[in-house]
């Protein structure tokens, strides 16, 4: 029979319910479930009681009226669990986590270095009691036999594995299933399974594994593999919700040479610490405290940075963008800096691609923006999102530049959208221009949006031409360069009636015409008692 | 061979299989392709500095060519951009950043620029003829292009004249097409910006008398 390696396994009861007194989020004496629509977990005081978990919270609030309920959080789960794991991590190498609560590792090295099984075993609670947890520690060979015998607190002899199997209920393998997609899988096949009559643990191990294999798959075989006491590879996870931070105070940092200087000296420090744990880190927060108070931090999706040059370039580049900023806002002088590094993965996962990298891509651009974002202020580059609408000045949003965007076209027709193709030149803010009529009359819209002159009955337009020369708009100085002095109109089109943005607050009404102009054709609106230069067919 | 070299091999290799099947394009490794409408006077954009005088629509539909074959491009210095009309182009806006007032540090930020978007458009940034001269050198070490309204030291030019409208008259219909002359050093060509894009302009047949 193959059995799997010695593992051990530490288990601390009813992990949720322990992680909500941890969070002092229950007393632990009084009756507690930590539920969602079902009781997940029970305290003990709870359980005397009659509460069982996978009760429904009904059921259970009619049981024990007074019972606490504190709703499910995988995440103080998980957070509350990495306390434990820091206290065994020092002594136990390469623990996998099944689930807050549960963690295995493989046994035959540290007990050599505690001095014997029972010893590391003792070693283990006590250092898990100091987090104020309760924990058990089991022995066995192969995963599922490690997990029981840590329900029972005891060590199980590799010959006497099958024996201590044999008896347990075919669901006890559930305790191995890691996440709750697993638990499902296996819950289907042991249903079946129990159905064709096979009800414990031994009499599945006794089964043929070809059997077993036909006929339930890739399942069947984990499962199998189990009972019989062998290894089962479990994925392996890493630390949750782990964190790196290095943190220095300064003397006083006044200039970007004295920034960079720094900069490197810390980022190093954290590289090392990020190398040493062979992981990357997917963000990197930058915190500062200033001279005279001012406490300013930043965030930076560094995909799989952990070279101390990438992580010196982004802190360079952030310090100096603050440094630059105090001539606005006086900051003072630096004087603690602070670096964490967090949403950490293995190195190993973070690869170039073999084959070089020909084009540019999403990594590289985010690194040219971040480092403007970093001179000129974050709203300084933006993304644009087109919205559609009826009129060129209105189709596009901008936001501050995030990489992520999905683009999503607007492909709905806007009924009564200015003919296409739309100016390539549309000014962000229109400057004022006048159009004189043939007579010599100035040109505006009548009510049945029909042109209409001052002066005469025949209305034409003949000249166009900007108002406001003085104002140093920088718009202005755009339709300058087209327009410096008054240009002749020779046809023209429109003006058509387009009401935009009415669900919004800046709803207006506007009538177009289009000018063929000497020059490049022009877009202009009428709106209130002026005429507006909204485009340039440029 | 050595590592390097075997990867290197390994690489041109797969280069040449990607070409072949149509995975990567070939202009890819002489530049960008441009609007079909102006390979005559522009087969490919390069790396370096292309000035394009006289035409935001033609510098637009150059950068939107580039962008929908996989480019990314930044807008420097163009507030002025008509939105509607890039994304006519073929703008990917989603792989496109503005930054519509770059202010004084213009040359640190399109020395930024140039190390991490394949095209920049530009406008105007009134830069030195030096810190031009060392942008380009750095441009075309990373194999960036420049798509520059004005550009006094550049090495290839787009001239274009507006050549007028057709459409409308006396305010009847709208604006269908407008007429652009093209030239760089040695050709000329003649196109039209119309809803279906940037087109060869028909040759007009003159009769023979």
């Amino acid at each position: 029979m193959m059995l799997g390696t010695l593992r051990g396994a530490l288990w601390v009861p009813d992990w949720p319910v322990a992680a909500a007194i941890a969070s002092s989020l229950a007393l632990p004496e009084s009756p507690v479930a930590v539920c969602d629509t079902k009781v997940r977990a029970a305290s003990p005081a709870a359980r005397k009681l009659g509460v069982r978990q996978g009760d429904t919270r009904r059921k259970a609030l009619s049981l024990v009226p007074d019972l606490l309920i504190v709703p499910r959080d995988d995440e103080r789960d998980m957070k509350v669990f990495a306390g434990v794991l820091d206290a065994i991590d020092d002594h136990v190498a390469s623990t996998v986590i099944l689930r807050p609560g549960l963690v295995t590792f493989g046994a035959q090295a540290p007990a050599r270095l505690a001095g014997g099984l029972d010893e590391l075993a003792s070693a283990l609670i006590s250092w898990v009691a100091e987090q104020a947890e309760e924990s058990q520690v089991g022995y066995g060979c192969g995963l599922l036999t490690s997990i029981l015998a840590a329900r029972e607190g005891a060590t199980v002899p590799a010959e006497k594995t099958e024996s201590f199997l044999a008896p347990f209920p075919l669901e006890a393998v559930l305790v191995a299933a890691g996440t709750e997609t697993i638990r499902k899988d296996w819950t289907e096949t042991i249903d079946t399974l129990q159905s064709l009559g096979i009800r414990t643990v031994g009499q599945l191990a006794d089964l043929d594994h070809g059997q077993v294999a036909s006929r339930f798959g890739l399942i069947g075989t984990i499962l199998w593999c189990l009972c019989r006491g062998a290894d089962h590879a479990v994925p392996q996870t890493t630390a949750p919700a782990g964190e790196i931070a290095v943190r220095r105070h300064a003397e006083g940092i006044a200039n970007e040479e004295q920034a960079t200087f720094f900069a490197k000296a810390l980022s190093d420090e954290l590289a090392q610490k990020l190398g040493q744990r062979m992981q990357v880190c997917g963000q990197l927060t930058v915190g500062a405290r200033f001279s005279n108070g001012a406490e300013k931090s930043r965030t930076w999706s560094v995909d799989g940075a952990h070279r101390a040059r990438d992580i010196t370039d982004r802190v360079r580049w952030q310090i100096s963008g603050w440094l630059d900023q105090r001539r606005e806002h006086p900051l003072g002088e630096l004087i603690h800096l602070e670096l964490v590094a967090t949403d950490l993965s293995s190195a190993g996962s973070h690869q170039p691609s073999l084959w070089g990298d020909r084009r540019r891509g999403r990594e590289q651009a985010q690194r040219s923006v971040l480092r403007i974002q970093g001179m000129l202020g974050d709203s300084s580059v933006q993304s644009v999102k087109l919205t559609g609408g009826r009129s060129p000045d209105s189709v596009a949003e901008f936001e501050n530049w995030h990489a992520t965007s999905e683009q999503k076209s607007p492909e709905e027709p806007w009924v009564g959208a200015i003919p296409k193709p739309w100016p390539s030149v549309v000014f962000p803010t229109p400057p004022r221009v006048v159009l004189s009529c043939k007579c010599g009359g100035a040109l505006y819209v009548g009510e049945e949006i029909e042109l209409a002159c001052l002066g005469c009955e025949n209305p034409r337009p003949v000249s166009l031409s900007l108002v406001g020369g003085k104002k140093p708009d920088s718009s202005y100085a755009h339709a300058a360069c087209y327009y410096s002095s008054k240009v002749q109109v020779w046809n023209h089109a429109g003006p058509w009636n387009v009401s935009g943005r009415w669900w919004a607050r800046d709803a207006y009404r506007r009538a177009y015409l289009q000018l063929g102009v000497e020059g490049p054709a022009a877009l202009v609106y009428r709106s209130g008692s002026s005429w507006f230069l909204e485009g340039i067919y440029s | 061979m050595n590592q390097m070299q075997r990867l290197a091999h390994a690489r041109s290799v797969l280069m040449q299989a990607e070409t072949a099947s149509g995975l990567t394009r070939t202009e890819e490794k002489e530049g960008w392709q441009t609007p079909e409408a102006l390979t005559p006077v522009l087969p490919s954009l390069k790396p370096g500095i292309l000035a394009v005088t006289g035409s935001a629509t033609v510098l637009l539909s150059i950068a939107g060519q580039a962008s929908s074959q996989g480019a990314w491009v930044a807008l420097l210095g163009l507030p002025w951009v008509g939105w509607g009309a890039a994304a006519e182009h073929g703008l990917d806006l989603s792989r496109t950043a503005h930054i519509p007032e770059p202010g004084p540090r213009s040359a640190e930020v399109l020395t930024a620029l140039a190390d991490g978007f394949d095209v920049i458009a530009t406008g105007r940034l009134g830069l030195s003829v030096r810190e031009q001269r060392a942008i380009a050198q750095r441009v075309r070490s990373r194999g960036a292009s420049i798509l520059a309204s004005e550009w006094t030291t550049a090495s290839s030019t787009l001239q274009v004249e507006g050549g007028g409208v057709s459409g409308c008259e006396d305010g009847i219909g709208h604006v269908k097409d407008l007429r652009f002359m093209v030239s760089s050093g040695f050709s000329r060509v003649e196109c039209l910006w119309t809803d279906q894009g940037l087109v060869p302009a028909p040759r007009i047949l003159q009769a023979v008398s």
